[in-house]
């Protein structure tokens, strides 16, 4: 998936998160804060790098400002940034999500 | 509870929204362009506003805190601002809150004794500071001695091309910054090329664009401050101190001109403030007098003001001829 513009999804409500995703050059940065990262940040990081994998993105900067999401509300944010980002609308690859 | 986002308000919402922030001692002082707010059972309680791309009036009801309901506010306008395609988002706040923005998602860009300036970027500090290295190349970032003149050119004026030169005169290479925000007559992309024209032939000038982090007056809020001139005092002290401690010395700047202000006001009040915090920086602060044209000092405002009058041939005295062909 080619990232056009920066994007976002979700809020800073209790369980969800805030994903802003942005198009880079330099492989895939990522910037998290979480109310629990000490027990759960290697897990946001993983959940956060499948998902860009499964979505086909290599360079992307993207920040996630968690507040104690499950782990299908972060892949589901990090999903509609990026779909926003690649300006798709329509026509979603479910069946590879 | 209901959460509304709204770009005016009615004159009960305003009364409300207003009467919040008085409670926590601050005030509505502008006019954003997107207002949001929260209510719980019809009234109330939450407030926050976007303007530019500054995040401003975020204030909860005091007995209404600990809910969460200012990540509501901060995650709506920041939703808002993306679907406008404002990426980039400041907040000025109190240093007390730090640790709450952070928990936002905001990173620190510098914290002065009573304000903290933040952004959504992680490193938008350090971006704006590669690009100004960018601009200025290799062979300028050698000199010894660097200059800088930070200017709004709204028009760019025979003074400020006086200054520019008496600057050159006293100094290997002259970054001269351009302040970002329109304040008054002439859009940036006008002053730009004013700038760009007067100083084409000029090799050891280097124009820069201030960006965010040469604060104009329009994006400080002094809103959080009970006396309008610890507010005013707070944002020089915030720009002086940022562009000392993180800017001038990436450029190797050593000295900043300024034009002489006779009027009191913001520009004397900032140039007053330079002459006290640059040298901790080792940076020198040379005030240069103001250029006089049949005995009186030219300024842009006052430019501005003949312009507004169709006087434009008497205004064309004053300004450089780059300047006068697009006035």
């Amino acid at each position: 998936m080619k990232l056009l513009k920066p994007a976002a999804a979700g809020t800073l409500e209790s369980s969800d998160c805030f994903v802003s995703i942005e198009p880079s050059e330099n492989g895939i940065e990522i910037d998290l804060k979480s109310d629990v990262i000490r027990q759960f940040g290697d897990r946001i990081r993983e959940v956060i790098g499948e998902t860009l994998e499964t979505l086909g993105i290599e360079n992307c900067t993207i920040s996630v400002t968690d507040k104690g999401a499950l782990d299908c509300t972060i892949r589901a944010r990090v999903e509609s940034a990026a779909f926003r980002s690649a300006e798709i609308k329509e026509e979603i690859p479910w069946e590879k999500l | 509870m209901e959460k509304v986002l709204t770009r005016y308000l009615t004159d009960n919402e305003y009364a409300s929204f207003s009467g919040i922030l008085e409670r926590n001692g601050l005030r509505l002082e502008t006019e954003p362009e997107e207002y949001c707010y929260v209510t719980e059972n019809g009234n109330m309680v939450a407030t926050g506003a976007l303007e530019g791309n500054v995040m401003k009036y975020l204030s909860v009801r005091e007995d209404m805190r600990g809910e969460g309901l200012l990540n509501t506010i901060v995650s709506s306008l920041m939703e808002r601002a993306y679907e406008k395609g404002i990426y980039h988002l400041f907040i000025y706040t109190k240093p007390m809150n730090r640790e709450l923005f952070i928990s936002l998602g905001f990173h620190v860009i510098y914290m002065t004794s009573d304000v903290l300036f933040m952004e959504n970027r992680r490193n938008g500090l350090d971006v704006f500071i590669s690009k100004l290295i960018m601009e200025t190349g290799d062979e300028l970032l050698k000199a010894e001695d660097a200059a800088a003149i930070v200017m709004n050119a709204d028009p760019l004026t025979k003074g400020h091309e006086y200054l520019i030169h008496e600057a050159l005169k006293d100094s290997d290479v002259l970054h001269v910054f351009l302040l970002s925000y329109d304040r008054d007559m002439y859009p940036l992309e006008t002053r730009m090329k004013m700038l760009k024209d007067l100083l084409k032939d000029e090799k050891r000038a280097v124009i820069h664009e201030g960006g965010d982090y040469m604060i104009s007056r329009g994006t400080f809020p002094t809103y959080f401050f009970k006396d309008k001139k610890d507010g005013v005092r707070a944002e020089c002290e915030l720009d002086i101190r940022l562009f000392g401690e993180k800017i001038a010395p990436a450029l190797n700047i050593k000295k900043r001109f300024a034009g002489t202000e006779e009027l009191s006001g913001f520009t004397a009040t900032y140039n007053s403030f330079m002459e006290m915090i640059l040298p901790e920086y080792g940076i020198g602060f040379i005030k240069v007098d103001r250029l006089r044209i049949d005995g009186r000092p030219v300024s842009a405002s006052e430019v501005r003001r003949i312009v507004r009058e169709g006087r434009n041939k008497e205004a064309e005295e004053l300004v450089p001829l780059s300047t006068a062909v697009l006035l």
